[in-house]
């Protein structure tokens, strides 16, 4: 009998450990679910998409709030950079604010180079801005539960 | 031993009805957005062409819109890394539940 609860007791140990160890060992590069993170892609995708949409008026009119705008996106960035184990969701948000690329970072230095924007295109550029950032909250939404990505 | 391989046997079969609730559909989905995403960026290449021909478009805007679709599948293909990443997450923290759950409905004293 003791012998019978020691054999029992030894796999259960080694099961346990098999178990752990599967845990340990596999780490995926996604980070954990954070409310703040998907808080704040909804809502600079409002704001942004409602700045963008005055960018046929004159950017001077309007610098102080692409400033302010700039700074709550740079820090969902910093916020996203520094969460661990999430340099997926990091990445769409420096691709996002880059002014080099072509979302929103590259529509801001566009506007201030060329004062104002055309009406045609900036329906266009704002439609790829909000495509944009409903891949970062797809992706955020899905640390939490499977969920389908709808664009719009 | 007969208890081990019970044990194995259970535990295999718990991991096969994961693997399948897990990923079930997913490769479609996958599939299916790359399909959307390659039949959206024809629709927009079409329309951002007629109207740089038409003149509604600059070059530099055009171009603009251009490089932005690159910028959107790179967004597109991150989401889908994550969300592919998300779901193992799931199944290994399922898988390890599991297990653990397994092991001491078999093994522990007067499971």
């Amino acid at each position: 009998m003791a012998a019978h609860l020691g054999t029992r007791l030894h796999w259960l140990a080694i099961a346990l450990v098999a178990a752990v160890s599967l845990a340990a060992c596999s780490s995926l590069p996604i980070g954990e679910y954070s409310l703040q993170a998907y808080t704040n892609a909804t809502t600079l995708k409002a704001e942004t998409l409602a700045l963008v949409a005055r960018a046929d008026e004159p950017y001077s009119s309007h610098a102080a709030q692409v400033d302010a705008l700039n700074v709550r996106i740079d820090a969902a960035y910093e916020f996203a950079a520094g969460t661990p184990n999430n340099r997926l969701s990091a990445e769409q948000w420096r691709i996002m604010r880059d002014s080099d690329r072509n979302l929103y970072g590259g529509l801001v230095r566009m506007w201030r180079e060329n004062g104002r924007l055309s009406s045609f295109f900036l329906a266009e550029a704002k439609a790829q801005i909000a495509e944009g950032f409903d891949y970062i909250i797809c992706l955020e939404a899905n640390k939490q539960s499977a969920s389908a990505c709808r664009s719009g | 031993m007969k208890d081990f391989d019970d044990f194995v046997a259970d535990v295999l079969e718990g991991v096969k009805a994961l693997a399948v609730g897990a990923l079930k559909d997913y490769t479609q989905q996958l599939t299916t957005d790359a399909g959307s995403f390659l039949e959206s960026t024809q629709e927009k290449v079409e329309r951002w062409g007629n109207a740089l021909a038409e003149g509604q478009l600059t070059a530099q805007e055009f171009s603009f819109l251009m490089k932005s679709q690159k910028d959107l599948a790179i967004l597109a293909s991150l989401a889908a890394a994550g969300i592919t990443a998300a779901r193992l997450k799931r199944l290994r923290d399922d898988l390890m539940e599991l297990i653990i759950g397994r092991a001491i409905g078999f093994f522990a004293p007067g499971g």
